[in-house]
């Protein structure tokens, strides 16, 4: 019954999950090793061993963590797995089980370097070289959108109808000032008016402006980005070079081997049963 | 960890619903400020992380930097190569925290892979990650 209980509830822990974790604490054959979607908790099935086994840890969260408070660096966890000591061929052969079950705990406190690799790839030159860039890509990007500016107020004059020229002024200095990404701001000028028999001398100026300022630009562009991709590979590899992973975790780890067999008492020749008795072994142990 | 927190730079995603002005002009595309609106607020970039015994420290895609990252998460930042194929620059920071430990990121971009499907880390010492322009899926 108990079995009946373990695997259902397995299959219940099991029917959203998706695969986030590894189960740390299942064996090294990792038999039907079924990862959980709450980090450092797994669920193990050996239908050849006829042992279900569930763990959980923190282990994950330990690694992850970059402060130093004691909380976050705290390992705590436990194993708890339970079968038939006689495997599978006895349970079907004789419909007896013999159970054995084991409970593992560990705790211990983790140490590393993770803030301190941290911060030094923010003051790496790697990190500089990347913000420098991105610095100039987007001032580069605002001397684009100063330029348009000024190709929108040299050409609006060629609308002639007032509302209209105020109405398109007023939206494409907007998306002039508002659009972040470059494509996009050149799609919204390109497509401004182009369908529109009063705006198409206006349009065909502004985009044979995108389409001078866009040579200009990606020009510049380009610079950047050769100059960054030769200091920042360089940088990289040097920061990879010198940062020192180090972790350090001691822990004790203690459980409980319980396992119920059958002992032979004396021989009963009337009732060949009575010759054995079920008895619990059960040993602790700390390391 | 307070000058980890100032180095995050937090994508700030706008909330702000169309405004509905200029429904009444005659003139195509006069709701552009409209559209510009609702596209800085949609994140065009997720990411996540495959890893066993790797821990990822950072994540450095165009203007978007984010230390100690999630193993997924979401985020916007501008594409601003002019190129007919804009590429964009990728720099992730990884260690080891087991030897043989293995990683991989999977990026997309506005639903589509930039990465078919993931992009492994490369390890040297125990210390790794990615750095390279990639191109954007069309």
């Amino acid at each position: 019954m108990k079995k009946i209980i373990l695997l259902s509830l397995t299959l219940l822990l099991i029917s959203n999950a998706t695969v986030q974790a590894q189960f740390m604490t299942q064996s090294a054959e990792g038999k039907s090793s079924i990862p959980l979607p709450l980090n450092g908790i797994g669920v193990g099935v050996d239908i050849g061993k006829t042992e279900v086994a569930i763990g959980l840890n923190n282990y994950e969260k330990i690694l992850r963590s970059a402060d130093k408070k004691f909380k976050n660096n705290f390992l705590l966890g436990f194993n708890l797995s339970a079968k038939s000591s006689d495997g599978l061929a006895n349970l079907f052969s004789g419909g007896d089980i013999v159970p054995e079950g084991n409970f593992l705990g560990f705790l211990g406190y983790s140490i590393s370097n993770n803030t301190k690799i941290v911060e030094a790839y923010i003051k790496s030159g790697l990190e500089k070289s990347l913000n420098v860039e991105s610095d100039q890509e987007k001032e580069l990007f605002s001397d684009y959108k100063s330029a348009l500016i000024k190709s929108l107020k040299s050409n609006i004059g060629l609308i002639k109808n007032e509302s209209l020229r105020q109405k398109a002024k007023k939206d494409l200095t907007t998306v002039i000032k508002t659009e972040t990404d470059f494509k996009n701001l050149n799609d919204a000028i390109n497509a401004y008016g182009k369908d529109n028999e009063n705006l198409k001398g206006f349009a065909k100026e502004m985009k044979e402006k995108v389409e001078i300022n866009t040579v200009i630009y990606t020009a510049r562009f380009k610079k950047i980005r050769e100059e960054t991709t030769l200091v920042a590979t360089k940088e990289y590899n040097d920061f990879i070079k010198k940062a020192w992973p180090l972790r350090i975790t001691p822990f004790v780890i203690g459980g409980i081997n319980a396992r119920n067999f059958t002992r032979y008492i004396k021989l009963d020749q009337d009732n060949l049963a009575k010759s054995f008795q079920d008895t619990l072994y059960r040993e602790e142990h700390l390391d | 960890m307070s000058k980890l927190k100032k180095s995050t730079k937090k994508i700030a995603i706008s909330k702000q619903k169309p405004s509905g002005k200029n429904k009444s002009s005659g003139i195509r595309n006069l709701s552009l400020e409209k559209k510009i609106s609702a596209k800085e607020a949609a994140p065009n970039f997720t990411f996540s992380f495959q890893r066993i015994g790797v821990t990822v420290l950072s994540l450095h895609v165009e203007s978007f930097q984010q230390s100690m990252p999630p193993d997924a998460g979401i985020f916007f930042v501008p594409i601003l190569d002019p190129s007919d194929e804009p590429e964009i620059r990728v720099t992730v920071i990884a260690r080891q925290d087991s030897p043989g430990g293995s990683g991989s990121l999977s990026l997309k971009f506005n639903g589509k892979d930039v990465y078919s499907p993931s992009r492994d880390f490369d390890f040297k010492g125990g210390m790794g990650g990615i750095t390279e322009l990639i191109k954007l899926p069309k």
